[in-house]
């Protein structure tokens, strides 16, 4: 039987290094997924995904078990990502000072019919995949990163909040801006051409 | 409708997108949906860039290789060989304070070797005998070079420095 996040680290604590392992493996995807989201260059990212490993690792005594293991894993994640961005000569800063840009809002229905509406059936198409990364990469840091949680891990309001140290009333405002950013920024991407899923029965 | 109320509105869409939104505020929206096409669009929307925003993401997580990843963070754990590392003498650390010491003393001679640009090995001054002292043996410029590696045996020591242009600097300092 698979053990669970907090048996593992439990484990860890006690000085197993197979079960550090175990979690690596079932982490290092999601923690490349958000420190590429965050620093945009793959290589970058998985040198923050090894470090935040490695950081996790160092710091297992402290933790307690207040916050969900990958919760801990994130924010340590982030941290890291956000270090290099500084370093970056204030790269995180310009971004954020986008923020108050205008952009022309998608028209009603406008990325749904571009897009399709059933997950189980589409597939994504390389060229509608590269558009929607070189968006997201488009939008303001905080508005990349709140995307991210939401739609890669699956993060409840909740979770957001405690995650981003921010009011829940905040976390449904700041999606919601990124949402509607990314969707004006898509617009002027995917124009009028038909580009989207490919749907059709699998099989 | 201004664009602050289809804001409003909108915000509320998302969350309830998302299926965030309290019992009365959904009920809300669904009477929204039943008359209003313009929402039941945007809903769709919102609906399908998450869907299209998963498929990327996990695409990018994918399409990364991560074959020897975890070996490779199980590596950098594991504590440096002794071999590798030799033990210090009781004496040693305090020959390493003093040969930093006299490296920092000196500084300025690296400083001046930059503005001449020409400084690659140089046997530090009065450190091996008098008639050693400053000598500059090979070209190079040390404005920005980089520590690559530090060492001391008896009462002697060594710095290998690198400089942008690559050439090796030895400093070599002694009693």
């Amino acid at each position: 039987m698979e053990l669970d996040d907090l048996s593992l680290v439990r484990k860890c604590q006690a000085g197993d290094d197979q079960a550090f392992r175990t979690l690596v493996l079932r982490y290092q995807r999601k923690v490349f997924t958000v420190a590429f989201a965050l620093v945009k260059d793959r290589e970058e990212a998985m040198d923050i995904a090894q470090d935040a490993f490695l950081r996790v690792h160092q710091r297992l005594g402290d933790f307690k078990g207040e916050s969900s293991f990958y919760t801990w894993l994130y924010r340590i994640t982030r941290n890291l990502a956000i270090d290099r961005l500084r370093a970056r000569r204030g790269d995180a800063q310009e971004l954020d000072e986008k923020a108050g840009w205008e952009l022309e809002r998608a028209d009603p229905g406008f990325l749904s019919s571009r897009l399709g509406t059933n997950p189980q059936r589409g597939v994504l198409r390389k060229e509608l995949a590269e558009q929607m990364a070189r968006a997201l990469g488009e939008l303001p840091e905080k508005h990349r990163e709140i995307l991210v949680l939401r739609e890669v891990e699956g993060m409840s309001y909740e979770e957001l909040a405690e995650t981003l140290g921010i009011p829940k009333g905040t976390v449904m405002s700041r999606l919601y801006h990124a949402r509607a950013k990314m969707q004006a920024i898509l617009r002027g991407y995917l124009g009028d051409e038909p580009l989207g899923l490919v749907v059709g029965e699998e099989g | 409708m201004s664009d602050t109320i289809r804001d409003t509105i909108d915000e509320r869409l998302s969350a309830f997108a998302d299926g965030e939104l309290g019992a009365e505020e959904a009920e809300e929206i669904r009477r929204l949906l039943e008359t209003d096409p313009a929402a039941r669009a945007r809903l769709e929307d919102f609906q399908a860039m998450s869907m299209a925003l998963r498929a990327t993401l996990d695409e990018i997580g994918e399409e990364a290789d991560f074959e020897g990843f975890a070996d490779r963070v199980m590596d950098r754990l594991k504590p440096e060989s002794p071999a590798a590392a030799p033990p210090e003498t009781a004496a040693a650390p305090e020959k390493r304070r003093r040969f930093e010491w006299r490296l920092r003393r000196r500084a300025p001679l690296f400083a001046g070797a930059a503005a001449l640009a020409t400084l690659a090995v140089v046997v530090g001054p009065g450190l091996w005998g008098e008639s050693t002292a400053g000598r500059v043996l090979l070209a190079g410029d040390p404005a920005d070079a980089k520590v690559l590696a530090m060492s001391t045996q008896g009462e002697h020591g060594a710095t290998l420095f690198k400089t942008s242009e690559g050439t090796t600097i030895i400093y070599l300092t002694g009693k």
